[in-house]
């Protein structure tokens, strides 16, 4: 009976704990429905199983404190050998819990999934080494001008933007190793499994800017895929109202179509491969794990033109490491990755560039 | 099987542990040890059947690779043959038990020798399928199973050989026959596995044929 | 010269680069005879790498002795009669060679894995001082992501795995009342894999170490430097050894009980060894092939993860954790067992339900076959087994409730003795409660969704296999010290051994579990400034944990010199572990037990679990 209640009082204090922590919050900033989803679903389990802790804690506790042997006391206990009422109440209270814990996780499982819901907006993530590239397959397409019909799209390096109060079905694939794409404000992360699209599925309904985070361990920039660490290409996710993305949008079609004919826009595409690492004016970007591409002449090799030495340092990187950079850093896989003619735009669009 | 023939591997294995048996049952502790290991190994073709499973029946591989064939015919001929040599190392256990010396010694030999034939077979079948391990993934799982059970009729034969000759040196009689038991019952196993994985990896049709 | 002809390491030192050298060689003729255009390719120094290393093992296991009993009775020759020479420690030496003593295996097992242990710690130390502050500091990421690596490879295939084993291995023969395993010379075979494994593992940092984590993901790990071949080969290595193991346990415990143990009179450590050998037969070889695809994925260009050849990354997953998560009831399963024991010992009182402790072991073990997939609920997995897993997942949570709440009712109106096993039994309890709770979070898919490999799951895993298994191991240390030793632990010292190691533990782990929430990924040798003030407490407090198993360390060996004698049964136990002199005899029992009743008959008035019947009649059926 004693532990009865000394069981209960510790179930008490300890649900009274996990209320506590639910109140000082661990959980970073609310910013999509599923976040608040999971987070109800979180804080239910904190509290009930906190309650369990806090009975296991307070009878184990009370049993030490109160059942020490005395020195020198060579008694035994009571030879008891169970209670068969008491292991039926045990093993069925923990069953109904873990019954109910299921059922609601289950329930927040089917909330949470909003691919397939009415008016998505689809947004595809390319995760590669080291870095995220979206595209909008809605918004892409061909476009027919005076030199030709090209294929456009609506795509982002490193960044996206997203409108709000809409759910977004992200179709998420990888180029290279896995990566996992998670934004922790949304609650929201799966893999970038190479051979296979993964979906998943969010509706923000917080504007602002969220980190994207890399969750798994993918080679030597890893640390740096996304996060806001020293030295790092910060991949964010700014979500604006329904009207601001309308007005992006427009304008980045027209953009998009307006580059797809430019001869340079191959050059632009399969830069986005590069952005993560490398510095390029031209695309503003400003990754720093590679050397910067506004001035490649500075490392190339004396009696080797510069088309030639870019091209052999995108086709196999290791043959000449430019100073202050080490080895086997940049993946050896774009000349298969990347079709010949965006390479021969990018040798060209970079060497010229670096020319001026 | 009783608890006397378990302490038949004893004089071979030796200490003193072994004569121990306080508890009696129904199987040695050889065979038994065998049994247990067993299930490991059918949990090792399992990860390959896991592999083989998943890709097949989830991830759509196509089976076998598109402008490839997997020979299921003239495999059925090896397939018998194996089935067989299970057959003739039931006869030499048989005979053991009448006590024919010369039945055990050569329903052995028969089993060595399609054991090997079947290896031979294998080996054939390899060099004529036009695919190798690095050609595409499922060149690499077909070799993998094969290989991996090519492996165990290696071992079995060994085992086989090692029985050959101490049955020519006399040993085994219908009261101590432990080591050939554990060989028979290692020869079945490889059997078995080789009928599952002619059906799962051979005969089982692509879904989109 | 006589030394290296004889089994022992002397010989190992020229049979196995003798035998390695020789397969390389052979291998390169082949190559050579097949009419490879090029000799030297780029796949070939990966190739002699693991064929080195392969053909190394077996020369190593030839030189040692393993085979030297075998190889003359398969091809059937002239029966030797067993001299017994190969059994038992009569000095320190023979600790180091071919030994088929069940209690000289323990002890070996026990001492190489924690080496390995104190490597894997002090590895942990050194990433920890990377992460004490944001940004590159110590150690750049290709290294860190190696120690990372090779922290959990460590900790996991060459101590928590393998130290039960060892436990288990001098415990368990004496407890069923037998002389020895059932095959003695498998035991001592299966014994020195292990310290081939943990070599395996730390010679590569040599060749560029392995840095896809303890997971070996593909294609992260088939792209890797040559050290991710030798952490394939080693899993390999340290798995057959357990296989072995287990086969071994599973076979002593069915057939060499004494008289009268019937299986309910089995002690609960034995029980749950059981369920953990039968998991290790059954589980272990999916890991095995998981890793053979990557190492031929590797080493012969094979396409099993390589999607653009139909390859398929995903299914890699789910056999790896066929095994990995089975094996996180095998790194705990035992403890649980050890835990059983000591809490009933201490507590003068039999333990609470026996049998639903029992079956629950049995349940785990069954259960832990049906769960593994709650590892991939964010790895781009099939739908439809989301929540079959997660209902398995949230299931497995009955019967380790069980266990607690029986231990709970055992020490309940006991009468404690606080030693310091006991203090490490009932600290179990506490901390292995905080895994279990957020085992049970982590299983509801959506909130692992949130948390999924990061810090989170890190804490979570770390409640569980060091506040679970690595207590219940040291516990169990703590216990049978003076079985093994003949004296007794220093207890000032366990005291402040235990203090330290909760303290410290907790203030490691529990912050951990803020840093997964807030939005810290796991694996990253550096990260975002604001997470830097947990990262201090964390990486000072660990290094007060390291600084703990110092103490450890000098009390073990101090007190194995000046302790004082324990004595046969120091603890008054019943278990037969304890009816025998400590050290026990060479052939453990000179009188064979009879078991007449339950483990653990505390309390009841001149109740006995084993007799020990009439000498003359015993010795007869001993050295027959």
């Amino acid at each position: 009976m004693k532990a009865i209640i000394v069981g209960a009082v510790g179930a008490v204090l300890g649900c009274a704990l996990g209320v506590v922590l639910v109140l000082l919050d661990g959980m970073p900033l609310q910013a999509s429905v599923q976040a608040h989803n999971t987070d109800w679903i979180y804080q239910i389990m904190l509290v009930t199983t906190a309650g369990i802790f806090g009975l296991v804690t307070a009878v184990l506790v009370g049993a030490v404190v109160t059942f020490r042997a005395k020195h020198g006391d060579m008694s035994d206990a009571a030879p008891v050998h169970g209670h068969t009422g008491l292991e039926i109440i045990w093993t069925i209270i923990p069953t109904i819990i873990v019954i109910v814990l299921t059922g609601l996780s289950w329930k927040v499982l089917n909330d949470n999934n909003v691919a397939d819901a009415k008016g998505h907006l689809t947004v595809s993530v390319w995760g590669q080494k080291w870095d995220w590239n979206y595209d909008y397959p809605t918004y892409s397409g061909e476009v027919t001008g005076t030199k030709g019909t090209f294929p456009y799209k609506v795509a982002g390096i490193h960044e996206l933007v997203v409108p709000i109060n809409t759910p977004i079905r992200f179709e998420i694939r990888s180029r290279d190793v896995i990566h996992g794409w998670w934004v922790p404000a949304w609650r929201v992360q799966i893999n970038a499994t190479p051979g296979q699209m993964n979906l998943l599925s969010a509706t923000p309904d917080r504007l602002g800017t969220f980190a994207v985070v890399c969750t798994f361990v993918c080679g030597d920039a890893h640390p740096k895929m996304g996060t806001e660490v020293a030295g790092a290409f910060p991949s964010r996710i700014h979500v604006v109202t329904q009207a601001e993305f309308a007005t992006y949008i427009a304008a980045a079609v027209v953009q998009a179509k307006k580059d797809a004919s430019d001869p340079d826009h191959a050059a632009v595409v399969a830069f986005s491969g590069c952005a993560g690492c490398h510095a390029w004016t031209p695309a503003k970007a400003g990754g720093t794990v590679g050397p910067s591409l506004d001035d490649v002449a500075k490392d190339k090799p004396a009696g080797e033109t510069l088309e030639a030495f870019v091209r052999e340092s995108i086709v196999s990187p290791s043959a000449h490491i430019a100073t202050g950079f080490s080895p086997g850093v940049m993946p050896a896989n774009f000349g298969t990755t990347l079709s010949k003619d965006q390479i021969d735009a990018l040798v060209a669009r970079i060497a010229a560039d670096s020319k001026k | 099987m009783s608890g006397h023939d378990a302490a038949v591997g004893h004089d071979h294995h030796g200490p003193a542990a072994h004569t121990y048996q306080p508890y009696p049952v129904r199987l040695g502790i050889v065979p038994l040890g065998l049994v247990i290991f067993l299930t490991s190994e059918i949990s090792l073709f399992g990860a390959f059947f896991l592999w083989y499973g998943h890709a097949r029946g989830l991830n759509n591989l196509a089976w076998p690779a598109i402008g490839y064939e997997i020979p299921a015919d003239s495999t059925s001929i090896n397939t018998a043959i194996l089935i067989a040599s299970s057959f003739t190392c039931e006869l030499a256990f048989l005979s053991l038990m009448k006590n024919r010396r010369r039945g055990l010694f050569w329903w052995l030999v028969a089993s060595f020798v399609l054991g090997a034939i079947f290896l031979g077979l294998q080996a054939r079948e390899y060099h004529d399928i036009g695919f190798l391990p690095t050609t595409n993934a499922q060149g690499s799982i077909f070799f993998s199973l094969t290989g991996l059970h090519g492996a165990h009729v290696f071992i079995g034969l060994t085992l086989l050989l090692f029985c050959i000759i101490r049955v020519a040196r006399g040993h085994f009689t219908p009261k101590r026959y432990t080591g050939l038991l554990v060989t028979s019952i290692y020869w079945h196993f490889v059997d078995i596995v080789w009928i599952l994985l002619y059906t799962l990896v051979y005969l089982l049709p692509d879904k989109v044929a | 010269m006589r030394v290296f002809l004889r089994p022992n390491l002397a010989r190992c030192l020229w049979v196995t680069p003798f035998v390695s050298l020789t397969s390389m060689t052979l291998a390169l003729a082949i190559r050579k005879a097949a009419g490879y255009p090029q000799l030297w390719d780029d796949g070939v120094p990966q190739q002699m790498l693991a064929i080195g290393y392969i053909s190394g093992v077996i020369g190593f296991l030839i030189g040692i002795g393993s085979f030297d009993t075998w190889f003359p009775w398969m091809i059937g020759s002239p029966d030797r009669p067993d001299d017994h020479s190969q059994h038992g420690a009569y000095s320190w030496r023979d600790y180091f060679r071919f030994n088929t003593d069940h209690k000289v295996i323990g002890v070996q097992y026990v001492v190489t894995t924690f080496i390995a242990f104190l490597m894997g710690g002090m590895m942990a130390e050194i990433f920890r001082s990377e992460l004490a502050h944001s940004g590159q500091g110590v150690i750049d990421t290709k290294m860190f992501n190696g120690l990372m690596s090779q922290h959990g490879t460590l900790m996991i295939f060459t101590f928590l795995v393998p130290v039960f084993a060892g436990i288990g291995n001098f415990v368990i023969p004496l407890m069923l009342g037998a002389p020895d395993m059932a095959f003695p010379r498998l035991n001592a075979l299966s014994f020195w894999l292990l310290p081939l494994a943990l070599l395996i593992f730390l010679s590569s940092f040599l060749v560029g170490s392995f840095e896809a984590g303890w997971t070996g993901y593909p294609p992260f790990s088939t792209e890797g430097p040559m050290g991710e071949t030798l952490f394939e080969i080693g899993i390999q290595v340290a798995g057959a050894s357990s296989i072995a193991t287990a086969v071994n346990f599973l076979v002593t415990i069915i057939t060499m009980r004494a008289p009268g143990m019937t299986l309910f009179r089995m002690p609960l450590l034995v029980w749950a060894n059981l369920a953990t050998s039968a998991l290790v037969v059954a589980a272990t070889p999916f890991i095995a092939g998981a890793q053979f695809m990557t190492m031929f994925d590797r080493v012969m260009g094979t396409k099993f993860f390589v999607p653009e050849m139909g390859g398929d990354v995903l299914a890699y997953q789910h056999v790896f954790w066929f095994y990995s998560h089975p094996a996180v009831y095998i790194m705990v399963l035992p403890g649980f067992g050890i835990i059983s024991e000591i809490l009933s010992v201490m507590s003068r009182k039999p333990i609470f339900g026996y049998r639903a402790i029992a079956f629950s072991s049995a349940g785990i073990a069954l259960l832990g076959f049906s769960v593994w997939a709650h590892h991939m609920f964010a790895s781009g997995m099939e739908d439809w087994l989301r929540v079959p897993m997660m209902i398995s997942t949230m299931m497995i949570a009955i019967p380790t409730g069980i266990k607690i709440f029986s231990w709970l009712g055992t020490i309940w109106q006991g009468v404690l003795h606080m030693t310091t096993a006991m203090l490490f039994a009932t600290g179990f309890i506490f901390t292995f409660v905080i895994g279990g709770v957020t085992g049970i979070w982590l299983a509801s898919v959506p909130f692992d969704n949130h948390v999924h490999d990061t810090y989170f799951v890190v804490a979570h895993f770390h409640y569980v296999l060091f506040g679970g298994s690595v207590m219940t191991v040291f516990a169990g240390l703590y216990f049978w010290y003076p079985k093994v030793t003949g004296r007794m632990i220093n207890e000032k010292l366990g005291r402040a051994h235990f203090w330290t190691t909760m303290i410290s533990s907790n203030l490691v782990f529990m912050p951990m579990h803020w840093l997964g929430l807030e939005g810290m990924p796991r694996r990253v040798a550096d990260y975002d400034p604001q997470f830097q003030n947990w990262n201090e407490v964390i990486s000072l407090a660990a290094f007060v944990l390291g600084a703990g198993m110092l103490i450890f360390v000098y009390n073990v060996i101090v007190s194995a010199r000046h302790g004082a004698p324990a004595g046969p049964n120091p603890y008054r136990s019943l278990t037969l572990e304890w009816q025998v002199s400590s050290p026990p005899p060479i052939f453990n029992f000179d009188i064979p037990p009879r078991v007449v009743g339950g483990p653990y008959r505390y309390g009841e008035p001149g109740a006995k679990h084993a007799i020990f019947p009439e000498p003359s009649v015993a010795k007869e059926r001993t050295h027959a």
